[in-house]
């Protein structure tokens, strides 16, 4: 009898980025967008790693997203929402405050932003905004969340300082806590496609992929150096680094 | 009339001073201030505290280098910003200034470093381990600042992997129980005084350890 586990993410190979500190990632048209916070720029580069276009003075930037050909970028620095496409950058329209917002997810007509300094999800239906959450370790509570995705009906969220992640429903009720026994130490940046879900635990140089029940299936704790982002595309999964100023990509 | 000269004299001179002052600190003028910030090691922390000097009114804008851990902003020099005022604030926002130097608009440059006590005797210095919690390099910095700010202290580091304090202090100066209360008050449980809940709140983000620990 054969062993049914799925196969493991392997490191493949690494893009090396120079004087870019990387913290948030996403990909549009086959091209690399990050956040370089320390430097208040987002990037585009191509897949191997060569540098197309620079936005500057992005007052921090930080867990970006990309959605219906835009990028949508967090200014943790000025409380915006800035959206890009092409040359131009508007300000998204938000009906609740927020203070430092660190992470920015749109799926169809929703949005979700982490709202850093008030530990709360910013929640967007296309019509409306409210706000979820409060600091604390309970369900629907924070401890500064640092990264949000909309997929398909629920909102995941990479409760930092909590050292786990919380999964709600798209109107911002409680559904799931994960790998809360993990051992994490800032669990910043989260990833899902709807098969596992993908979380960098910041200060001990790991990803940890889970599946959709919160049952751990790999920890990668090699070759890894404060990791901030992770994202798949086209079958890879890519991850910044943004101490080693690195993506590494990894492959099954 | 000699003494009338020099009374003349001595006034042009005050004169003459005073408005080299009021023209050197003019409105417009500023002092640059040097922050060095100890254990910048989290981006999400580091920005925190830029957004929070910002709030300083007269701040426009603050420049963190985050491979120097070095602060940099100007300051209007006639509010008079002095170094401890800057200091504080950093150490308020729960992040640890090490060192700070201000160059003042009319070129003057000050310099606020930390000293140990002349009162030190080094026959007396003796060593202590001490258990208390923290999670990363800012916890780092914060333990080590407060506790070199303890007359008596010389020498003083934490380890983050063994969560062990190692200090070595002069024994008629000071006392494991008064290290343990300094470092309970900036907001680290330690291993017989637990910090405030107000003060453990107040530390950054990525210093919120776990306090099961000290239970």
């Amino acid at each position: 009898m054969t062993s049914c586990s799925p196969p493991s993410w392997e490191s493949s190979s690494s893009i090396f980025l120079n004087d870019i500190t990387p913290i948030g990632l996403g990909v549009l048209d086959d091209q690399i967008w990050i956040s370089d916070g320390d430097n208040n720029r987002v990037m585009t580069l191509d897949m191997s790693g060569e540098i197309l276009k620079t936005y500057d003075e992005i007052e921090r930037p930080m867990h970006l997203d990309i959605s219906d050909g835009k990028a949508y970028i967090p200014s943790y620095g000025s409380d915006d929402i800035l959206i890009i496409r092409g040359d131009d950058i508007d300000t998204l329209s938000v009906d609740v405050e927020f203070e430092a917002p660190a992470a920015v997810s749109v799926s169809g007509t929703h949005i979700a932003i982490a709202d850093f300094y008030n530990n709360r999800i910013a929640i967007s239906d296309g019509s409306s905004w409210k706000s979820v959450g409060k600091k604390g370790k309970g369900p629907v509570e924070f401890s500064y969340p640092t990264d949000v995705q909309i997929f398909e009906d629920k909102i995941y969220v990479a409760d930092a300082y909590n050292n786990r992640i919380q999964v709600l429903d798209i109107e911002g009720n409680h559904l799931q806590t994960i790998g809360e026994d993990q051992g994490m130490n800032a669990a910043t940046g989260i990833y899902t496609d709807g098969v596992e879900i993908y979380i960098t635990d910041f200060e001990h140089d790991r990803v940890l992929i889970f599946d959709m029940e919160g049952k751990v299936l790999q920890i990668i704790d090699q070759g890894l150096n404060k990791p901030t982002d992770v994202l798949l595309h086209n079958g890879k999964m890519y991850v910044t680094n943004y101490k080693g100023k690195y993506i590494s990509i990894y492959e099954k | 009339m000699k003494y009338l000269k020099i009374i003349l004299i001595i006034c042009s001179v005050i004169g003459l001073t005073s408005i080299t002052e009021i023209n050197a600190q003019k409105k417009g003028d500023m002092d640059k201030f040097t922050v060095q910030v100890d254990g910048l090691g989290c981006p999400f922390c580091a920005y925190g505290l830029e957004k929070k000097i910002k709030k300083l009114e007269g701040i426009k804008k603050v420049k963190i280098d985050m491979e120097d851990a070095v602060m940099t902003f100007n300051y209007p020099a006639e509010k008079e910003l002095t170094m401890e005022a800057v200091e504080k604030q950093v150490d308020e926002a729960g992040y640890t200034a090490v060192g700070t130097s201000v160059v003042r608009a009319d070129g003057t440059v000050e310099k606020n470093e930390l000293k140990i006590s002349d009162k030190i005797n080094q026959n007396r210095v003796v060593k202590a381990s001490i258990p208390v919690a923290g999670t990363c390099g800012m916890c780092r910095a914060r333990i080590k600042k407060v506790t070199r700010g303890i007359e008596g202290v010389v020498e003083s580091d934490w380890d983050e992997d063994t969560q062990i304090l190692t200090v070595k202090y002069d024994k008629d100066l000071t006392n494991p129980e008064a290290i343990e209360k300094a470092v309970a008050g900036a907001g680290h449980d330690t291993q017989n005084v637990k910090a405030s809940d107000e003060v453990y709140e107040n530390l950054p983000a990525c210093c919120l350890y776990d306090r099961k620990s000290y239970n």
